[in-house]
């Protein structure tokens, strides 16, 4: 039997292979001076206006009839050949962009940065789904991600999570989140897009560090549903909020639900909430102590958490390219380093003052120190929530997919013999007429 | 179904019809204030696709020196 704890020796054996290959260069520096050539890229070209309103119009046909096969067809077979054609399309054909995963970057930069604005297209791969969710619940990681749709194929062999795993491993989503945002909004990289585990199999090309991390959620995925949607996906942390809003969303049963449990573990994302008992008194009041300490808690949390953030801003402002480059400099000035580097070289033959490069390192990490008490406060909430909504009991009389978590991937419905009953009943009417 | 608990679905589903079209209208509003700066920067001739012509959706009408140089290139092909 497979335990949780191989799955997470497995994985942490695949990531130390990512130390050995980062030891050495996968290709010689480029020599500038002399008949250089131009490498071909690894992104996809930029296309043509035409091709990229198709592609919006395909994520708009995509999501509503995602919307249609997850709450009026609910049949699981249509939302995965949806799903299969949207992997084909929007992750091999498209080569993973735009996706409103890594959109999230240039909204936050065109934010924080006076002069960049964001493509329409990349604006509507952001919105689209976002509107989506708020109507219908994640319908746009039921069939319309590719990277959901990638891992959601190789899951084989469901294992359930347990519920302290689960809850822990879903804060580093917020914490990637607000790295993301940081960096973006400092404009020193858009790391949602670097770090992408799947982009590199769309493309057939890319970082191999990364590769190897994308084939580290595979093989996890096989046993463990979905692991970057549920603890990984920045995008999906902001699905989650917005689906708690949704309009209509997933039932398992079409009707009424009548509690014969057939449903319970079908879910392999651990999506389904059992309806629960009532609370004894003494451990009401307890409760309710322990969330007044917790909200008292929240502010502490958050102030400490920016302070932390706040501390690291050498650490995080390495990311930017300048910053790096003022240290580099600085370190071959104090000849604390032998030789050069291509970035040193070139900012020394621009003939532009060691000092104006150290003041503008200094803004920058300025800048991470602002950014750092944001973003760790915003830690500092995601955490204090957590606990507060760990001790505040929800009340739910059926079994029930969680609106926050629940993928509409539609395993559920089959299980309800209410759905089974439904579906004779349509095929009879279908027969009759 | 008790009336408290069905009081309190009641105060949920409100709350949450607020929430959902104030996020709505937040979304709207973040678009249309994309839309002005695109139009503020066109009009003070800056580059809108950090200087890259290919794609720019204001390529046709702009009027900046490697807009101009690109579509010189693009004409003697």
């Amino acid at each position: 039997m497979i335990r949780f704890g191989h799955i997470i020796f497995g994985v942490a054996f695949l990531l130390s292979l990512c130390t050995a290959v980062s030891a050495s260069e996968r290709f010689p520096p480029p020599e500038f001076e002399s008949g250089y050539e131009q490498p071909s890229p690894t992104t996809p070209h930029p296309r043509q206006d035409i091709y990229e309103y198709i592609d919006a119009a395909v994520l708009l046909a995509g999501l509503s009839l995602s919307s249609y096969l997850v709450l009026r067809n609910r049949s699981r077979r249509a939302i995965f050949i949806l799903m299969v054609f949207s992997l084909l399309y929007f992750g091999f054909w498209r080569k993973g962009c735009v996706c409103p995963i890594g959109a999230i970057q240039n909204i936050v930069l065109s934010v924080f940065d006076r002069d960049y604005v964001v493509p329409i297209v990349v604006g509507v791969f952001f919105v689209l789904p976002l509107v989506f969710t708020l109507f219908f619940g994640r319908v746009f990681c039921a069939g319309v991600c590719p990277l959901g749709a990638m891992q959601d194929l190789v899951l084989l062999r469901p294992v359930p999570v347990p519920r302290w795993a689960e809850s822990g491993l879903r804060l580093f989503a917020y914490v990637y989140l607000g790295a993301a945002v940081l960096f973006a909004a400092t404009g020193s990289a858009f790391v949602i897009c670097r770090y992408d585990p799947f982009v590199s199999f769309f493309r057939l090309s890319g970082n191999l560090n990364v590769l190897i991390l994308g084939a580290c959620f595979l093989v996890v995925g096989v046993f463990i549903g979905r692991p970057y949607c549920r603890f990984v996906c920045p995008y999906g942390v902001i699905l989650r909020q917005m689906s708690r809003l949704s309009k209509w969303r997933v039932t398992i049963a079409p009707d009424e639900c009548v509690q014969c449990r057939l449903c319970e573990d079908s879910c392999p994302f651990g999506a389904i909430k059992e309806p629960t008992t009532d609370w004894p008194v003494h451990e009401y009041d307890r409760s309710k102590k322990r969330l007044a300490f917790l909200i008292l808690l929240l502010p502490v949390l958050m102030l400490l958490g920016g302070w932390m953030g706040s501390g690291v801003r050498m650490v995080t402002a390495r990311m930017h390219e300048t910053v790096r480059l003022a240290e580099r400099v600085y370190l071959e000035d104090e000849g604390k380093v032998e030789g050069t580097t291509d970035a040193s070289l070139a900012f020394r033959a621009t003939g532009k003052e060691v000092k104006e490069l150290y003041e503008e390192a200094s803004n920058i990490r300025a800048e991470f120190g602002l950014g750092g008490w944001f973003f760790g406060g915003f830690v500092g909430l995601v955490i204090g929530l957590k606990l507060i909504g760990l001790s505040v009991r929800r009340q739910r009389k059926d079994y029930e997919a969680d609106r926050a978590s629940c993928v509409a991937c539609g395993r559920c419905f089959e299980y309800c013999p209410k759905e089974h009953a439904r579906l004779k009943k349509a095929k009879e009417m279908i027969g009759k007429s | 179904m008790n009336r408290g608990f069905g009081q309190v679905q009641n105060r949920r589903e409100m709350l949450g019809r607020v929430l959902r079209y104030a996020t709505l209208g937040l979304l709207g509003a973040a678009g249309g204030w994309g839309f002005a700066k695109r139009r503020r920067l066109v009009r003070e001739g800056k580059c809108i696709n950090h200087g890259i012509c290919r794609g720019c959706e204001v390529f046709e009408k702009c009027g900046l020196p490697q807009a101009l140089s690109a579509k010189q290139v693009l004409e003697n092909r």
